[in-house]
């Protein structure tokens, strides 16, 4: 479950929006990419997933398991979206489908990817809802996604992603869109599920204080280029380029906690 | 910097506006529409009433750029008074509209709630009346007229502007920046003046434009049918009706009349469809120039 | 939901009402003696006195609409002024013509419209998609009227393939011939009807691109096309439908002017005519029966939006 970048650059029209992205996911490791909005995390993200915008243009490589995606065929690539790489994005709100039940949605990377048949789906559903901790699942699996909460939404997101047991997760700012409360609990969601799974995980954030609770390796990200990379410790002890120390900045505070 | 301190800034939209080609197009159409409605009360390169019977139905040439029609007539100078007629149902149409949408928008929406319920009733049923129909309904009791197009094109344009504008104004009547204005003792009349009608107007803008287009379009549409515009009265709508007959022995007449109208109502939507863009809130820059409304992701 | 239903029932049937008055108010607000219309300058007084009492004139207004209101709740749809045939009998027998019309135009219209504007939007970054749409833009602007005649032009005199004018006397006892001389009419309505549906499907399947449910959709597995069949399309089905409910207005109109293009024995001819001859409960009745349709689209589309809407079905029932 090794994922590879080189060199990954993509642009719109004339404009080049990410350019020159390096960095490697080992097999179970957990690798954070911390910038700005603007920076070009999303974009690298959705990149690695066949997901751009249909103008937009690549150069570089993206590796997965050894074997090239950039240039894939979209359905080649459909094949290996949910099933071997998992995505949760950023606003719970917009991310589900409004006119089906949360039940149809959970189940259904299970049902494209063939895992389970029609009349397990039910049961299915149920066990998957259970295992983000929502309340209720039962009863949960029959409702719509502007029938329940924010953080509930999101826990239906992430469980959407991990439903096949991809060996990668991307998460794509999955708290900033949740109240400070409940972001707390999704991240310790997170943590306990990937390392239920032994998932290589790539967490994209721009605030340390909560990629800190999650991952140790980081990424630095700004205007499209990477800026620098670390241990988390070590960014916060002695950050080298200006972004990471505003960052750093940024991220003491608003710690509650007065850490590091 | 002193350059840009002693030139005068546009406002935001209107620079947009003029930046794209269609924006462009549709000023361009609409002011030549203009000038060239009022060159005809000054001058027409042949009389448009003049018949030539020795010269019926002549191709284009260098005397007749158009060619002549049933009657020997100049096609292009009947055309040229023809916009006389466009120009005058296309602006009033707009004018009519803009009245009656907004005395729509304003009762249904900060009036009493049985006022406002009563205006939604006769919003709905008034929408379903079609243009066409109701310009019927009113020539079968005023006889066919350029006044009965404009009245049935502004009654139900309006009302269709009403009610987009109604919602629009409710929304932002509710605002809080609005609550705050209120409870500052700003007085009713100057909310509305000054705050609620300028979030109001760049909607209305658009609409009015696309009215001015349906509005030719229905001109023609009735002409056909008789309801227009008077024999005495040139229209581009009574010249292509007039076309049909001829059809079999000068096809190319067909051409002239039902072109221009093509033109003029393209450059109205245009217009309308380059002032939503400039005038669109909502849309990010680069989404704004390719013009379309997707999101890209930071 | 029972109460929603009702209570939209309730409002179309006020709408009806509300109609029925606004036309028959504004056709009673002629100038001149009606009468004396009818009867010509040259009619003596009698006659013209006979044709008043004939038509009820001398009635108070409010019982002039009770009676005409009372006779369509029967349905009896009055009587022509000037030929004293049942309006009724008229209106059934040029729905032959117009119905099959306006069900031909629409679908006409559908199958252009629909494809192009979800290709269009699909491919909107490209040339091709491009130029579609810009063809689009430019049909919506055309008078119908120069489009009818220029396929008249097209078809029928250089050509000769289709027959321009007329309806068989015969009508659909010889079925072939009557949906020959449909098919130039239909097509006409059918082509700018059409360009204005494409615009509006290209503009929904392109707000359904951009929602982010169809983006995690697609990370799901499916391919992008799939998603956005699958959970875009659904969602924009809604605008859809409300698009087809003004596309039947838009028919409706359509009808009448492309009937006397035409010269096809319709409703919407007869309307013209009517008019023209101030024949009032002729033109009175087939003015609501024309608004009652959209009216009536209009509602079962509002149901139609309900009932798909799981956000509003709830509130439905409030």
């Amino acid at each position: 479950m090794t994922l590879q970048v080189e060199d990954l650059s993509i642009g719109f029209g004339d404009r080049t929006v990410v350019d020159g992205v390096s960095f490697e996911v080992a097999d179970g490791q957990r690798v954070g990419i911390i910038g700005e909005s603007g920076s070009g995390k999303s974009l690298t993200a959705l990149a690695v997933l066949g997901l751009l915008p249909e103008d937009a243009r690549l150069s570089g490589s993206i590796r997965f398991n050894d074997r090239e995606l950039i240039g894939l065929a979209d359905w080649r690539m459909a094949n290996v979206r949910g099933r071997q790489i998992g995505i949760v994005f950023q606003e719970p709100r917009t991310a589900l489908n409004p006119i089906r039940t949360i039940g149809r949605q959970l189940v259904e990377p299970l049902l494209i990817h063939r895992l389970i048949e029609r009349r397990q789906a039910k049961a299915t559903a149920i066990e998957l809802a259970a295992a983000v901790r929502l309340p209720d699942p039962e009863r949960i699996v029959r409702l719509y996604p502007h029938q329940v909460s924010g953080g509930q939404r999101q826990r239906v997101g992430i469980a959407i992603a991990l439903a096949c047991g991809p060996g990668l997760l991307i998460a794509d700012e999955p708290t900033t869109a949740l109240d400070v409360t409940i972001q707390a609990e999704i991240i310790a969601l997170f943590d306990r599920l990937i390392r239920e799974r032994g998932s290589s995980l790539v967490f994209i954030t721009h605030d340390l204080a909560v990629l800190s609770q999650v991952s140790s390796d980081v990424i630095v990200m700004a205007s499209g280029r990477i800026v620098e990379r670390g241990t988390v410790r070590g960014l916060l002890d002695a950050p080298q380029h200006p972004v990471t120390a505003g960052l750093v900045q940024a991220s003491v505070a608003t710690s509650w906690e007065g850490r590091p | 910097m002193a350059d840009s301190a002693r030139r005068p800034r546009l406002p935001a939209w209107l620079r947009r506006l003029l930046s794209s080609p269609t924006g462009l197009y549709g000023i361009a159409i609409v002011v030549i529409l203009l000038a060239v409605g009022l060159l005809s009360l000054l001058w027409t390169p042949y009389d448009p009433a003049a018949a030539d019977p020795y010269h019926r139905f002549q191709p284009p040439s260098a005397e007749h750029w158009l060619g002549t029609d049933t009657s020997g007539r100049d096609i292009l100078s009947r055309l040229i008074v023809g916009a006389r007629t466009t120009v005058i149902v296309a602006f009033l149409s707009a004018v009519v509209a803009a009245v009656v949408g907004t005395l729509f928008a304003v009762l249904g929406s900060l009036t009493h709630r049985l006022v406002r319920e009563g205006i939604t009733v006769i919003i709905d049923v008034l929408i379903a009346f079609p243009t066409v129909l109701m310009a019927m309904m009113l020539a079968a009791v005023f006889g066919g007229s350029t006044a009965v197009v404009i009245a049935a094109v502004g009654i139900t344009y309006g009302v269709i502007m009403g009610r987009v504008a109604r919602s629009e104004l409710r929304r932002v009547a509710g605002s809080d920046y609005i609550l705050a204005a209120r409870a500052s003792g700003v007085g009713p009349g100057r909310i509305l003046l000054r705050h609620l009608l300028p979030n109001v107007a760049p909607i209305f803008i658009v609409q009015l434009s696309l009215a001015a287009g349906l509005a030719t379009l229905a001109e023609a549409a009735l002409s056909y049918l008789g309801y227009g515009a008077p024999p005495g009265v040139p229209s581009w709508g009574r010249m292509l009706s007039e076309t049909q007959q001829y059809i079999a022995v000068q096809p190319l007449s067909v051409l002239w009349p039902g072109l221009v109208i093509l033109f003029t109502v393209l450059g109205f939507n245009l217009l309308g469809d380059a002032l939503r863009d400039a005038t669109d809130p909502r849309l990010k820059g680069a989404a704004r120039v390719r013009g379309t409304k997707r999101k890209v992701a930071a | 939901m029972i109460r929603f239903v009702l209570t939209r029932l309730l409002l179309l049937v006020v709408g009806l009402a509300l109609a029925s008055i606004l036309i028959f108010l504004t056709l009673r607000v002629l100038p001149g003696d009606v009468a004396q219309v009818i009867g010509g300058a040259q009619a003596s007084p009698e006659r013209v006195a006979a044709i008043r009492d004939d038509l009820g004139l001398d009635q108070p207004l409010p019982v002039q609409y009770a009676d005409w209101i009372g006779g369509v709740l029967h349905l009896d749809l009055g009587s022509s002024l000037i030929t004293g045939t049942s309006v009724g009998s008229e209106l059934s027998q040029k729905a032959q013509v117009t119905a099959p019309l306006g069900a031909l135009s629409l679908l006409f219209a559908v199958l252009i419209g629909a494809p192009l504007g979800f290709v269009t939007a699909v491919r909107h970054a490209r040339a091709s998609g491009m130029i579609v749409s810009g063809l689009a833009q430019t049909l919506a602007a055309v008078p119908i009227v120069w489009a009818g005649l220029l396929l008249i032009i097209l078809f029928g005199v250089v050509l000769g393939w289709l027959p321009t004018q007329g309806f068989p006397r015969d009508g659909w006892d010889e079925p072939g011939r009557a949906l020959r001389s449909l098919i130039l009419p239909a097509l006409t309505i059918g082509i700018i009807e059409g360009a204005v549906l494409l615009r509006f499907v290209r503009s929904a399947v392109l707000d359904a691109l951009g929602e982010d449910y169809v983006r995690t959709a697609a990370s799901k597995g499916l391919t992008r096309t799939e998603a956005l069949v699958r959970h875009g399309l659904p969602n924009v089905a809604l605008s859809i439908i409300s698009i087809l409910g003004i596309q039947i207005a838009g028919v409706v109109v359509g009808t009448v002017v492309i009937e006397q293009l035409f010269n096809l024995p319709g409703i919407g001819r007869m309307l013209v005519t009517d008019v023209g001859n101030r024949d009032l409960p002729k033109v009175q009745s087939e003015l609501l029966l024309l608004t009652g349709v959209v009216l009536i689209v209009g509602f079962v589309v509002d149901l139609l939006h309900r009932l798909i809407d799981p956000r509003q079905r709830e509130r439905a029932d409030g």
